[in-house]
């Protein structure tokens, strides 16, 4: 089943978050406006906003409150993507010009910090102070992963724990925090809250490890981009990592650079792929998908439970 | 009742302590510390009932707002083509720093439940951008327009504060001081033959669409340039006088700025 069809009872309160989203973006500026714009509504799935709806139905639902977790949510995933955008460089996301190309870096640092403001303004509407310490730490732990993976670039002789806690800051915690913040709005226990926080985080960790996996085994239109492209620009991922356990195959990956040619990174990509490392990968992903399935498990049967249960299963096995 | 030079030295060491990484330290310059608005804040802050952490977490936050957004301005613009390594891993963490210092005001007034300002706050950058969009597309249809957004770019975050503190004479002061401040800075750049983006928006506003301008045309500008410096030094000097006496310390402060943004005749076309 398709992702958003799996969350198809929540297309109302969806709709309102898209609304609230646009007017969250609405600048006295033209070219901020079509700018942030330009970006909402390049087709992100929402994926944020619909863990902090299903997380918040443990609680005492109320959309006009939760809404405006949803919506930070979103806005700050969408920031942080106009700035990641001038710092890869990249010209196209999900298939349409970044803000960067189509303006110039300037624009999309001035978008970015725009979407940042808003964010917090429309956060400041919940008083609760642990709801703002959960979103600040998410904040800057999602900064620190991002510094990391600059400083970490074509280190071969990194940890996998310093590949683990790359990951977890850069993805997991941010669809943590959306669990947990959106079960914190709804006036849940500390139990429920926390639980959901797991759910998210574990979710969030097979999540990126699925999509470092999909980085060797999509094609390239698949993926948008060449297969191998983030070890090509030094990201060293757990199929590397698992792969770089024999001594040869690491001397093979650490010639890797950044102008290596198409053919030269053929050969390195299929040789990690028979070292077995993608598949020992794809089991990591799916001992974290249990571990989120476990936290689920302590809480109350519902529609909402259910959906996070399909949702995380559909993330855990998605192709592309 | 503060001490307001120890105020901002001990501030500043503060701010340096925050922002540190090790990293970011390693590749970077030390995040630059604008003293002006250092002051001005510690000078607001010194009228108001309220306890020295208060002060302290309050202007801590407020500064690494400025921090953050002062790192943004050193994004480069210029594309991969004629970037070297070093230019590129720069460009990639002055990006990341700035949101990493955004991230860090954001946690300091988050631990202490302060709400109120976080609210303050994000309603100032979010102008300071619309405003700075503004400007670096040169989408004024008047002066009176860039004047406006110049002084919004520079000295929202203290007005808002001052606002919000009941402090109206604060928000005036902060305004024409800041706004002189960055008229000066423009000036000067454009004399040293750089580039001064209020310089081109006056030029778009008088010229408009000309790419090259006569030495009468630029002549006229600089003098436009020139009014509105010496209109900024007289709201300065009439905000000036609405301070407590209790500010001797900024009161000084003004009058170096009020020495230093000094206009003489023609000072375009004598030195330019």
């Amino acid at each position: 089943m398709k992702l958003k069809m799996l969350y198809s009872f929540l297309n109302t309160d969806l709709q309102l978050i898209e609304k609230e989203l646009e007017a969250a973006i609405q600048a006295e500026s033209p070219v901020l406006r079509e700018a942030s714009l330009h970006l909402l509504q390049s087709g992100g799935k929402r994926i944020r906003p619909v863990f902090v709806l299903l997380a918040a139905q443990f609680g005492n639902y109320d959309i006009h409150v939760v809404k405006n977790a949803a919506v930070t949510l979103e806005l700050i995933h969408t920031a942080s993507l106009v700035h990641d955008d001038v710092v890869d460089d990249s010209d196209l996301r999900r298939g349409s010009a970044t803000i960067k190309s189509k303006w110039d870096n300037r624009v999309a640092m001035y978008t970015g910090d725009y979407m940042f403001a808003r964010a917090l303004e429309v956060m400041a509407r919940i008083e609760d102070p642990l709801a703002h310490k959960i979103l600040a730490r998410t904040m800057v732990e999602l900064c620190l992963g991002e510094i990391e993976q600059i400083k970490d670039k074509f280190d071969f002789d990194q940890t996998w724990r310093t590949y683990f806690r790359r990951i977890k800051r850069k993805t997991a915690l941010l669809i943590a925090s959306s669990c947990q913040l959106g079960a914190l709005t709804a006036g849940t226990s500390a139990d429920i809250h926390q639980r959901l926080f797991r759910f998210g985080y574990y979710v969030g960790m097979s999540y990126q490890i699925t999509d470092d996996i999909l980085d060797f085994t999509a094609s390239e239109k698949e993926l948008g981009k060449p297969a191998g492209s983030d070890l090509r620009q030094g990201n060293i991922t757990l199929p590397v990592l698992i792969a770089m356990q024999d001594p040869k195959l690491k001397a093979l990956v650490k010639t890797v650079h950044e102008q290596i040619s198409f053919d030269e990174m053929t050969v390195i990509i299929e040789a990690i792929k028979a070292t077995g490392s993608i598949e020992k990968a794809g089991e990591v992903s799916k001992m974290y998908l249990k571990k989120a399935f476990a936290q689920l498990e302590g809480l109350p049967a519902s529609r909402s439970k259910k959906t996070l249960a399909e949702i995380a299963k559909n993330i855990g096995n998605r192709k592309f | 009742m503060l001490n307001i030079n120890n105020t901002v030295i001990e501030l500043k060491e503060s701010i340096k302590s925050k922002a540190y990484h090790p990293y970011l330290q390693k590749i970077l310059d030390e995040p630059k510390i604008d003293e002006d608005k250092l002051l001005l804040l510690a000078g607001l802050f010194n009228e108001l009932e309220k306890s020295s952490e208060e002060i302290h977490t309050d202007m801590l936050s407020t500064m690494m707002v400025q921090v953050a957004l002062d790192t943004h301005e050193l994004v480069t613009v210029s594309s991969k083509e004629i970037e070297s390594g070093d230019e590129l891993k720069n460009r990639q963490l002055n990006v990341l720093a700035g949101d990493y210092f955004s991230g860090l005001y954001y946690q300091l007034l988050a631990t202490t439940g302060n709400v109120i300002l976080i609210k303050i706050l994000s309603s100032g950058i979010k102008e300071i951008n619309e405003h700075k969009i503004l400007l670096y597309q040169k989408s004024f249809t008047d002066e009176d327009m860039l004047v406006s957004s110049l002084k919004t770019i520079e000295s929202s975050l203290i007005q808002k504060l001052a606002e919000y503190f009941a402090k109206p004479e604060w928000m005036e002061l902060a305004g024409a001081v800041l706004l002189l401040n960055r008229l000066h800075l423009e000036k000067m750049q454009y004399k040293a033959g750089g580039q001064s983006l209020v310089f081109d928006a006056l030029a778009e506003i008088n010229f408009p669409q000309q790419k090259e301008l006569t030495r009468i045309e630029l002549n006229y500008l600089s003098t436009k340039m020139d009014k509105c410096i010496m209109d900024a030094q007289h709201m300065t000097k009439k905000a000036a006088v609405k301070l407590s006496s209790q500010n001797g310390f900024v009161q000084h402060w003004i009058n170096t700025i009020l020495d230093e943004t000094a206009i003489k005749a023609n000072s375009f076309v004598e030195e330019g």
